[in-house]
């Protein structure tokens, strides 16, 4: 809840902090607030709090995930070096306060108690991200992936509100404890249509956000088109506040009415993990094929996000911190190669061939990609691995057979994909002249890879305490 | 007699909200649109929600129009040395499958709310509601005591929108 | 309630009806023999030139964007004033709920005054002029030639 409060003052002070003409200060500053919002976040450690007549609860599954959502914000800022020296068209005061307040709405989504809580934070959080979308405004892509992002994020969120609406008609409560109880009585006799209308139109909004088919028509185009540092935050902040919001709606409030819509949800799973694998497969730009492995991503989430018990949380969080890591360096690698292949004024595509050749002069980048690539396709080892064994293992003793097997099978289809960046990187003839990296930028990638292996090798550290 | 005022408000609803739809050219849907926001207030009126009607007024009407007829006005591309006429016609007519959601989204929501029990909600205890008949101040009550956090949140989002539209619409000349 | 929307309801049937009688009874009295000329637009005397709808300057949008976010922002001082100063919540809370909800409703406008002095230093709100080009022609006339003919006139 402070770190709330603390960001949103550190975002302003952000904004402000771009008058003082110097950009090297924002960098230090924005990594410095983080910090101290994570800090904030951690000292509601172990106590249950309900905040502001209960419009918040803070309890340790908050702090679990606002903290992942935080160190997935950390990362992505390490990995922005203040947006380079072009004075004329890049603001990263600006990139950075809007960033920040993004993820005050990021944390509302955890922590809401009330459901106006979680629309004022989804809007929040959604309002941010148009706006980085479209940051580049030479790019005309980058503007096209801003307006779509923005139409059909704005129908998203008006299909929330009406669910919402029709919610609160049906139970006269806003609060979700408040709905819990209301909706266990409903289920026992006649509920209202009403009722189910609204939470399915919920669902489906929030659906729209986490990007699961069939709502993820808009992720490929807006993810190629915002700038990758974006796409990096977006694909994992926004994913993670999403599927926690999701998961604390559907393990709490909707249980009343489980039948209802667990049988909706797995066939949209599969839908999801066929869709994001199949269509994964026959990318040639990196950062689409990172979209739709994005899409696939989310499949796995959902199908853990459906249990209506309580334990499979640490799952969730285990498989988005995993997740997050690897795909930020992911981008990072990207990022820095395209940007070395724009200097010298060759034409980049953001293709897989953009990777060729990579580990001859470079092999720190090239390790990089690969244990990234490794974790995100969950080969025994790192990360992913664990996050996905998790999952399946969840899943299994649920005896939910069908999505299973799905998921199986489609992450077999994913170690296709995956592998493909790393043959370019090693195997394929090509030449990246050797990349001068900054320090801050060299620590973070050693961060992440050295996280995703140690993670990978005993995962019980972090897994304990979620 | 309420009854009347309500199926005139109710009609002209419907028929600007065909207009927009059915209307070819762009600044005619959004002068048409005006009609639909004014009468949808009108129908807040009679639900007993003025506050709610006022602020459609004030933001839809007053606010959101102007800037959606400013669009058509940016947005215009003929040349202006000839005399025809250069409205913005829309390209896009999707009848088919427009009526098809249309229709089944509508059946969806009668189906839900004529099954719908309203009447079971107690009604909350906005203020002192029952005696002015007014919302106005219940809201303000509320929003001063159970939603203060929602209200001071809402000013983030405010000032997101600000800083966002304020840069993404500056021309490159000011963005020094 | 109702009723008293019910006066705005009298003023908009007043209003409409007023338009009709006038426009209608116009339409019926007046002679109708158009021509070209009086089709034309009216443009202070001038020919006109071309069509009335051009492309706006995107400056207008910038100022109208803003505008919309603060009309939101009034929206919210509405229900806040009506309750600000009842005596009776003042009396109950002691006093308290006068401070209070003064202060919450400071917060609130002064994180967006922050934003609007944030766009002010930028320059966001600043009439993006148009740039006036210096033409370096000389004139072969002096001038003083010039003054000379307007003191002779």
């Amino acid at each position: 809840m402070n770190s709330i409060i603390a960001l949103s003052l550190f975002g302003i002070a952000n904004l402000f902090l771009g008058f003082l003409n110097n950009r090297k200060i924002l960098l230090p500053a924005t990594l410095a607030f983080v910090l101290v919002a994570l800090g904030l976040n951690l000292a509601d450690w172990n106590q249950e709090y309900l905040w502001f007549n209960n419009m918040l609860r803070t309890n340790n599954l908050s702090v679990n995930f606002a903290s992942v959502i935080l160190v997935a914000t950390f990362l992505v800022v390490a990995v922005s070096r203040g947006f380079g020296d072009d004075e004329e068209h890049t603001h990263p005061a600006e990139y950075y306060a809007i960033m920040l307040f993004s993820v005050v709405g990021a944390i509302m989504m955890v922590t809401f108690e009330n459901l106006i809580m979680l629309f004022v934070g989804l809007e929040i959080l959604s309002v941010s991200m148009y706006i980085l979308t479209g940051t580049d405004k030479r790019n005309l892509r980058s503007n096209e992936a801003a307006l779509k992002y923005f139409l059909m994020g704005a129908f998203a969120t008006g299909i929330l509100l009406f669910g919402i609406a029709l919610i609160y008609g049906a139970t006269g409560s806003f609060n979700i404890h408040g709905i819990e109880a209301l909706v266990l009585t409903a289920a026992g006799g006649s509920a209202p249509a009403l009722l189910y209308i609204g939470i399915v139109m919920v669902i489906i909004g929030l659906l729209f956000k986490v990007s699961a088919a069939p709502f993820h028509f808009w992720t490929p185009d807006v993810y190629e088109g915002a700038p990758a540092i974006f796409t990096a935050f977006m694909s994992t902040v926004v994913k993670t506040a999403g599927f926690a919001a999701l998961f604390r709606l559907l393990g709490g409030a909707f249980t009343g009415v489980y039948g209802t819509w667990i049988y909706i949800l797995y066939f949209l799973t599969m839908l999801t993990l066929i869709i994001g694998n199949i269509t994964a497969v026959y990318q040639q730009s990196f950062k689409r094929m990172l979209a739709y492995s994005s899409i696939s991503h989310a499949g796995y989430l959902m199908l853990t996000a459906t249990a209506k018990v309580a334990h499979t949380q640490s799952s969730i969080l285990f498989y988005s911190l995993a997740y997050s890591v690897a795909t930020i360096s992911a981008f990072a690698v990207l990022m820095v190669v395209a940007e070395t292949k724009e200097s010298n004024a060759e034409k980049t595509n953001e293709n897989f061939d953009i990777f060729n050749g990579l580990a001859k002069n470079n092999p720190l980048l090239a390790f990089v990609l690969t244990v990234s690539m490794l974790s995100l396709a969950g080969i025994p080892l790192t990360a992913g691995f664990w996050g996905k064994f998790f999952i399946f293992s969840d899943a299994f003793q649920r005896g939910i057979v069908v999505p299973l097997v799905v998921a199986v099978l489609m992450s077999a289809v994913g170690i296709y994909y995956y592998f493909k960046a790393i043959i370019s990187a090693y195997f394929k003839e090509g030449d990246v002249p050797a990349i001068e990296l900054k320090p801050i930028y060299k620590i973070t990638l050693i961060v992440t890879t050295l996280l995703t292996i140690v993670l990978g090798i005993a995962p019980d550290l972090v897994k304990s305490i979620f | 007699m309420i009854n009347f005022i309500f199926l005139f408000f109710f009609l002209l609803i419907a028929i600007s909200a065909i207009v927009v739809l059915w209307s070819r050219n762009v600044l005619y849907s959004a002068f048409s649109l005006l009609v639909t926001f004014l009468g949808i207030s009108a129908l807040y009126v009679m639900a007993g929600a003025d506050f709610v009607a006022v602020t459609q007024i004030l933001i839809y009407v007053g606010g959101i129009l102007v800037l959606l007829i400013f669009g058509v006005m940016l947005t215009n591309k003929g040349d202006r040395k000839t005399d025809d006429k250069n409205d913005i016609l829309t390209e896009s007519r999707n009848r088919f499958w427009g009526i098809l959601v249309a229709m089944g989204l509508f059946t969806l929501l009668f189906y839900t709310f004529s099954g719908a029990d309203f009447a079971g909600i107690h009604r909350q205890n906005f203020g002192d509601n029952e005696q002015s008949l007014s919302s106005v101040k219940g809201v303000g009550v509320q929003l001063m005591t159970e939603f203060v956090l929602p209200f001071e949140i809402t000013g983030i989002l405010l000032m997101v929108a600000l800083i966002g539209s304020a840069y993404l619409a500056s021309s490159r000349k000011s963005d020094d | 309630m109702v009723s008293d929307f019910g006066y705005i309801l009298l003023f908009i049937i007043t209003a409409v009806t007023f338009c009709a009688v006038a426009l209608g009874g116009a339409f019926m009295l007046r002679p109708n023999r158009p021509n070209i000329e009086k089709l034309s637009t009216y443009e202070s005397g001038e020919a006109p030139d071309g069509n009335a709808s051009v492309r706006f300057n995107i400056r207008f949008y910038i100022i109208a964007l803003l505008f919309v976010l603060f009309d939101v922002e009034l929206v919210f001082l509405f229900p806040w004033a009506t309750v600000f100063g009842n005596k009776i919540l003042i009396e109950e809370t002691d006093g308290v709920w006068g401070w209070f909800a003064l202060s919450e409703m400071f917060i609130f406008i002064g994180i967006l005054t922050l934003g609007l002095a944030y766009a002010w230093v930028k320059g966001y709100l600043d009439w993006a002029r148009p740039v006036v080009k210096n033409s370096n022609y000389q004139s072969k006339i002096p001038a003083s030639a010039y003054e000379k003919i307007n003191q002779k006139y």
